[in-house]
Formats: C-alpha cells, structure tokens, sequence
C-alpha cells in the first residue's frame, strides 16, 4: 500500500480568454519525488505549476495535498474561486516555490528575506526566524551574504537565496519555475549544483526546466508536455534515451542542436 | 550695522516671522492627518469592492477638479449655514468655525485626494512579482502589503509625495483669503498685505514673504530627502540603521 501522496493533482483545465492553456494535466508526487517538467515555451508548463499553489486559479481539476482537497466554488461572473482563503494559504506554506525571476523581496537584506514569512505565516520569533534562515543560507553557500541586499548580489546568488527563502519554511515540497533560464550561462552550474544537493538529501521538487541534463540526471520522473497536455511522461533515463512519441523526438533532438 | 538693522528689509524679516508661523502650522496640522488618508483612499480606489472603489474615485475626482480656494469658500459657508442648528447647540462653533481648525481641515481633504492619486499610482507599479511571492509563501492579505506592498508603495510615491507636501505648503496662503483673521492671527499673505498697504512698497514686503516660503520649502525637500535616501538605500548600499547621531545636528 503506497504512502499517501503529497501532492495529487487531477486533470487540471485552465485557459486565458479565448486561449486554453492547459487540457487535462494531472500529476501525482510523493515524498522524495524529483519530477521534471519539459516541454517547448507555450506548452503549458508554468501556468501547470502556477496551478499547483492556487497563483492560477484551475478551470476544472482537483488539487490534493496530503489527501485533502482545495475547495473550489463558482463565483457569480461564473468564474471557478478558491473557497478557503486559509486552506489555500496553509497549502502555499508548505508548497514552496522558486520563480524565474528570484522575485526577492528587493527592501529586505539576504537574511530578512529568508526570516520574513517563517515571522509571518509559522509564527517564529525574530531570533527563531533569523537562526533557521542562517542554516538554509548556508546550505546554499551564501551566508556571508546575509546582510546584503538582493541589488548586489549575482543572479546565480539571488536565486540560491531565493531557493533558501523557499526552504526556511520547511516545505513538503518546492515547485520551481524556470529557475535558472534567467540567469547568466556561467551562473547556471551554481544554482543547479544546490538543487541537485537538494534531491539527493531527498527533497521533494517539481521543476519546470530547459535544462534537460538536470531532468535526466537528477529527477526520477518526467514530463513532457505538448500544447497543454501530457504527451509522454515516465523515467527520464528510458524518456531520454528512447522517446516514444514523434514530438518528443523532435523536441530533443532541437534542445540537443 | 545698526544701519543693516534699521533697513526696511531686516524690519519685514523680523515683522514676518510671526506670521510664517502660522502658515507653518497649516502645514504641519495638515500633512500627518493628509497622509494616511491618501494612503487610505490609493487603497480604497484600488478596492476589489466596487461600492468602495467607485466612492474613493468620486472623492478624488471632486477635490482634484475643483479649485482649492473655492473649497475654502464652500466650506466655511456650509458651516456657517450648519452654526445655528448644530455647532452651537453642541457649543462646537467656536472651534469648527475657527480658521485654525477649519483651515487644515480643508487642507487635509484636498490633499488626501492628491496624495490619493500618487499612491494609487505607485500602488500600481509595486513589481508584481515581489508581491506574489509573498502571497506564494502563504501569507495572507495583511502581512503581504505590510511586508512588500506597502515598503515599495512608499519609497516609489516619495518623491511625487515630496512635492505635494511643499504645493500643499505654499497653499497655506489660501486660507486666509477666504477664511477671516481672529485677533491678530495673521499668515505671511496677510501680513505682507498689511505692510504693503502701509507703504506700497510691493517688491520689499512680498519678497520677504517669498524668501520665508523658499527657505521653508528647503527645509521640507531637505527632510524628506533624508526620508528618500532611507527608502532607497536597499539599492545604494549595505543596510545602515538610522542612528541618532549628534554631530551633525548643530
């Protein structure tokens, strides 16, 4: 009998206007489960996790955490709203998230960053936060940075900082988004190295990425998804090495060129 | 020396101090009051509940289409039509109807409509990402805009804010020329009118009262420049608390 999941997705529809993004996405991670998702640019990717943790409110789908369900009801512009404001906070706070564009908080220091929404939404005392931010900034390997604003770090810092802001809440797991496309080719490696450390220390992560070596290397189940759907999905070693459907052909040997 | 003393112009320096003060007070009384009510209406105007947002807009829209000295006029004659049935029986009159009450008030109503506009807008350019990561960690309305709204919403209105402050200050003069002189409370204006009368001397009396306002102004970019500075030091530098510190206040 398998674990409950942590996180259970189900045939999730979401469109923009006119413009259906996603048709029938569902997920399912238990804990450890590093899960890549690839896919060309408009694919549906990010929207999918944005899904995840309520940033996009789904069309149709259910989401469970833990076994428990997000409760959905219909508002009277007919659009679908979250019910539980609450609910939806306390699955954001233990459903972390690392965006494209570090999106720190650009008045804070490192270390302010880092102890602000464990102060807030867990509770911590000002000590408390500051001590548990301290660990995480240096399991990323900046806390001789802690007292710098975000303005004078390198990309590749601000988003290892962005990733300890991620952890210092203690999340069952973390969805990153794009986390290294905004950055510079020779800071990509530094980022890449924390999340591959993190994997192996058995952290639970769905990362949407162009970076395939990552998803072949280090995550133990991948995605690809095409014009909002999953197109073949399993173990990245078998999906890499011999892609079944034509599109995945293609995008492969396109991310390979 | 005692000629300088003597001049006409170290005379109206001295005349006009008094004066300044009271211009001074309307300032002061009114921005502490202005600010968080401006602060309040960018919300209001930016509500997700239309009653609430359609009002602040109205408000808004009234004080910053109108002119301010016709406010001061509208004012004080509801007033005067309200004394007899309401301020006097509640023995209120003396202070609604007293310029050093009535005077701000008008202020804060006008400015809170302008400083309205400047919020809202910064409200508008607060980068959106900063604010969904807050929310995507779990926090809740409040502690997003106290934590990351509010910060970015204040250091990007400062320095249209800055200004407003100082417009708001030089519209101190207005009070006066709708509302009447008790006693000998006059304000820089009507002082200078007073002397101007004496003598006719147009250009002395009225540069003096110029000059009060030019170095008062200073005084007020000189302050909120410090104010900027502290907003802005996450993108100029390590952080530094603001010490007290007694050498530089001589």
């Amino acid at each position: 009998m398998p674990a409950t999941p942590i996180l259970k997705i189900q045939n999730i529809h979401k469109h923009f206007g006119e413009l259906e993004v996603l048709h029938g996405m569902s997920l399912t991670a238990h804990s450890g489960d590093v899960i890549s998702l690839i896919g060309s640019s408009g694919s549906g990717k990010s929207t999918f996790l944005r899904c995840i943790n309520l940033l996009e409110t789904p069309d149709q789908g259910e989401i469970e955490l833990d076994g428990q369900a997000i409760k959905f009801s219909t508002n009277r512009a007919g659009q679908r709203v979250y019910d539980d404001e609450n609910q939806v906070q306390v699955l954001r706070s233990r459903i972390a998230m690392v965006f494209q564009q570090f999106n720190l908080w650009s008045h804070m220091t490192v270390i302010q960053n880092v102890s602000e929404a464990p102060m807030r939404v867990q509770g911590l005392s000002r000590q408390e936060a500051h001590d548990n931010g301290m660990e995480f900034l240096e399991k990323v390997g900046i806390v001789d940075k802690a007292d710098v604003y975000p303005a004078f770090l390198s990309g590749g810092q601000q988003q290892r900082a962005a990733i300890a802001r991620a952890l210092a809440m203690r999340p069952e797991a973390i969805l990153f988004d794009e986390p290294t496309s905004a950055l510079d080719p020779e800071l990509v490696g530094e980022v890449l190295a924390v999340m591959h450390q993190l994997a192996e220390e058995g952290t639970t992560m769905i990362v949407v990425t162009h970076e395939m070596s990552f998803a072949r290397d280090v995550s133990n189940k991948t995605l690809f998804l095409h014009d909002g759907k999953i197109e073949e999905q399993g173990d990245p070693k078998e999906l890499f090495a011999s892609p079944k459907s034509r599109r995945l052909q293609q995008f492969l040997s396109r991310a390979a060129a | 020396m005692e000629a300088i003393l003597q001049s006409a112009f170290v005379q109206d320096i001295a005349t006009l101090a008094r004066p300044a003060l009271f211009n001074l007070y309307f300032a002061l009384a009114s921005i502490p009051v202005g600010f968080p009510l401006a602060v309040l209406l960018a919300l209001g105007k930016a509500s997700r509940f239309k009653i609430i947002s359609r009002l602040s807009r109205g408000y808004i829209y009234a004080f910053r289409g109108s002119p301010l000295f016709i406010q001061f006029f509208m004012f004080y004659s509801m007033m005067l039509a309200l004394n007899q049935a309401y301020l006097k029986p509640w023995g209120i009159d003396g202070v609604v109807l007293h310029p050093l009450f009535l005077g701000p008030m008008v202020l804060v109503l006008n400015t809170s409509a302008y400083g309205a506009e400047i919020f809202y807008g910064a409200l508008k350019t607060v980068p959106k990402g900063e604010v969904e990561a807050a929310s995507a960690m779990g926090m809740g309305r409040w502690s997003v805009f106290r934590s990351v709204t509010w910060p970015n919403m204040l250091r990007l209105a400062w320095p249209a804010y800055t200004n407003e402050m100082v417009f708001l200050f030089h519209a101190t003069t207005l009070v006066y020329f709708t509302l009447p002189v008790v006693n000998e409370q006059k304000d820089l204006m009507n002082k200078a009118g007073e002397l101007f009368e004496r003598d006719y001397n147009v250009f002395l009396h009225f540069s003096v009262a110029a000059l009060y306002f030019l170095v008062l102004s200073i005084l007020i970019f000189w302050l909120a420049g410090l104010v900027h500075k502290r907003l802005n030091q996450h993108l100029t530098g390590r952080a530094e608390k603001i010490r007290f510190k007694p050498g530089y206040i001589r």
